[in-house]
């Protein structure tokens, strides 16, 4: 059996369990007069039923991935780069945040020089802000870098 | 007409068809996540402007998607990805140009016959639909739910299981019928429910581009752009046949619930092949293997706006975003489109037939300077992209919640991609979810009894039930009767 499919099967039924759990707290009703938790119940035994389909039905071969062609490091950096973005963005304002992310981005995701990172990151966050913030009028957060009057 | 020939509308349809090129032509950033992207954007707009804006980015794309199949052998989007086979081959041999010249007549030919048929079969269609009430609507959805289930992606299983997974999204938030809230975990911002923008922004958008970093692939070399693009009088005699039968197939699946352009660009090229007295030459650069996806792919674009305007349901997850679009204008696509809002319903009509010419006069010559957008490296466009889609989710309320929501979605989207389970039905489902709630508990109280078989009492519900039950079970039965043939 396809490995990916029995861990999603399980997760669907064990899902499904909890989803008819909370389908039940919120009141189901009866089928004269459906409640809240008419339609989650009914959700949550489509995902157990699909679970179990999943669970039962012969599996079909796995495609593996080759391990020289995946980039983890770069996924995970690039991940916890907008985490650490969406942290900061009120506070830092949105010039600063998001130069820091292209240049985190350019430098360690996708391997650029640091010149190509500095200069790519500065023009791109520079060009956006006026665009949205002066042109389209989105009040991107201004945070603690000084913006000229009337921006 | 006399609305999309407005100035003002001419330049914004010239907009959406060039911005949907350029989507179509760059690879990792699909028409959904660039409609979702746009679509806070065009709230400050008028109605009919922002409708046809994104549109003509949804049916620019098809056609810019073709560009990079046949040059550079990389999908522009997932409706040209059948094109690379084809297409690809001819330009090694020296015809890039009669498979960008017929790219282009056929996805013209295909998406304006596409359009002639909606404008003729959408009142027919919205009239018949006005007699349905709560059972057949909710009927009507199921079918739509199953269809989308089963027809999206490689496996039933996981398609219902994507779809189920989008009804549980739908039902997040205060409920419209009792009031009372669902799945918020206490918070205000769960309370109006999950945003279909950072919902398909985060799936589509960032989803992609993180499956791309991890996963990154080499790119091919740009092959030249020739000069002539048109093709040769031996060319279209091989393609006309092809054509026609890539619009007919292509709008017909459209129309239906799930039917993607790219669903009906792979029907098309299977149908190609078994058709041809020479099937051999498929995949060693065959002009029909070009003509009929790309001609399907672009009928299927109009087609599925008869559903969407005549019954309010999207069959793709760009149509869904559309008739979040509308949506926000006021207007609720369905029946009474037609009788409340006919200048919207026209205005779109009209702006596509606008919008085909357009293209047509705007892709063979440019393609060149199109082109010259894959010599940006992906590593200096992946950042930026990324960038515009947590900008724009911010634009959206000027929340960071919705951010957050954005990158949750977008880890989804990767992991769904990484795994290969299709997204598309999640979306549909999302968007499908709370009309299917609504009108099945309308129907229930209606009927009184509790029976749920008094939907098979009226015609058209029990039509359209049993049509989905049929579909939910024929992979069960396929299972059963391979399991109980003898070996061979």
């Amino acid at each position: 059996m396809n490995r990916v499919d029995r861990g999603v099967g399980v997760a669907a039924l064990l899902g499904g369990v909890l989803l008819a759990i909370a389908g039940w707290r919120l009141d189901p009703g009866t089928s004269k007069l459906p409640g809240p938790g008419f339609f989650p119940l009914l959700i949550a035994c489509t995902m157990s039923g699909l679970g179990v389909w999943l669970l039962l039905r012969p599996g079909s071969e796995e495609k593996s991935v080759s391990p020289e062609s995946s980039r983890w490091s770069a996924f995970a950096i690039a991940l916890a780069s907008i985490l650490g973005y969406t942290m900061v963005l009120n506070e830092l304002g949105y010039l600063v945040s998001t130069f820091a992310l292209l240049v985190v981005q350019l430098r360690w995701v996708e391997t650029q020089r640091w010149s190509t990172s500095f200069w790519t990151a500065a023009i791109a966050s520079a060009v956006s802000l006026v665009v949205f913030r002066v042109l389209l009028k989105v009040p991107l957060p201004a945070g603690f870098f000084p913006l000229p009057k009337g921006w | 007409m006399a609305t999309t020939l407005a100035p003002g509308n001419l330049l914004v349809v010239f907009l959406g068809v060039v911005i949907g090129t350029v989507i179509g032509v760059l690879p990792g950033l699909g028409p959904t996540a660039s409609i979702a992207l746009l679509l806070p954007a065009t709230v400050g707009m008028d109605m009919i402007s922002s409708l046809i804006f994104l549109a003509g980015i949804y049916y620019g794309a098809m056609y810019g998607g073709s560009t990079t199949s046949i040059l550079v052998n990389i999908p522009g989007e997932a409706a040209s990805v059948i094109t690379c086979i084809d297409g690809y081959q001819m330009a090694r041999q020296g015809r890039a140009g009669a498979a960008l010249g017929i790219a282009a007549f056929g996805s013209f030919i295909g998406g304006t016959l596409g359009v002639v048929a909606v404008m003729l079969i959408s009142p027919f269609l919205a009239e018949a639909a006005l007699k349905f009430g709560a059972p057949e609507m909710f009927a009507l959805l199921f079918f739509a739910f199953t269809c989308i289930g089963t027809l999206v992606g490689k496996s039933v299983a996981r398609g219902l299981l994507m779809a189920a997974l989008g009804l549980l999204l739908g039902v997040v938030g205060t409920d419209d019928i009792h009031g009372v809230d669902r799945f918020t975990f206490g918070t205000l911002y769960l309370r109006d429910g999950i945003g279909l923008v950072p919902l398909a922004m985060g799936l589509f958008g960032l989803g992609e581009i993180f499956y791309n970093i991890e996963q990154r692939e080499k790119t091919g070399s740009v092959l030249a752009v020739p000069k002539n693009l048109l093709p040769t009088r031996k060319d279209w005699k091989e393609s006309f046949g092809s054509i026609l039968r890539g619009s007919g197939l292509g709008f017909g699946i459209g129309v239906l619930p799930g039917g993607m352009p790219a669903v009906a660009s792979l029907m098309s090229y299977a149908v190609e092949k078994r058709v041809s007295k020479r099937p051999e030459r498929f995949g060693t650069g065959a002009i029909e293997g070009v003509a009929g996806p790309e001609t399907a792919n672009n009928a299927a674009t109009a087609g599925g706006f008869v559903p969407l305007l005549t019954l309010g349901i999207p069959t793709n997850s760009v149509l869904a975003l559309l008739l979040a679009a509308l949506m926000l204008h006021g207007v609720t696509p369905g029946p009474l489109l037609l009788l409340k809002w006919p200048h919207v319903f026209w205005g779109v009509i009209a702006s596509m037939y606008v919008g085909n010419i357009m293209l047509l006069i705007l892709n063979l010559p440019l393609i060149g300077i199109f082109v010259q957008l894959l010599r940006i490296p992906y590593a200096i466009l992946s950042p930026l992209i990324i960038m515009f889609v947590l900008l724009g989710a911010y634009a959206l309320n000027n929340s960071i919640a919705d951010v957050f929501m954005t990158l949750f979605f977008g880890v989804l989207g990767y992991l769904l991609r990484r795994f290969a389970f299709e997204p598309a039905p999640l979306v549909l489902a999302f968007v499908l979810g709370p009309m299917m709630e609504v009108n099945l508990s309308k129907a229930l109280i209606m009927f009184g009894t509790g029976n749920p078989l008094y939907f098979f009492t009226r015609p058209i519900s029990g039509v359209l039930l049993t049509l989905a039950l049929a579909l939910l079970s024929f992979p069960l039965v396929r299972g059963l009767a391979k399991k109980l043939s003898p070996k061979a």
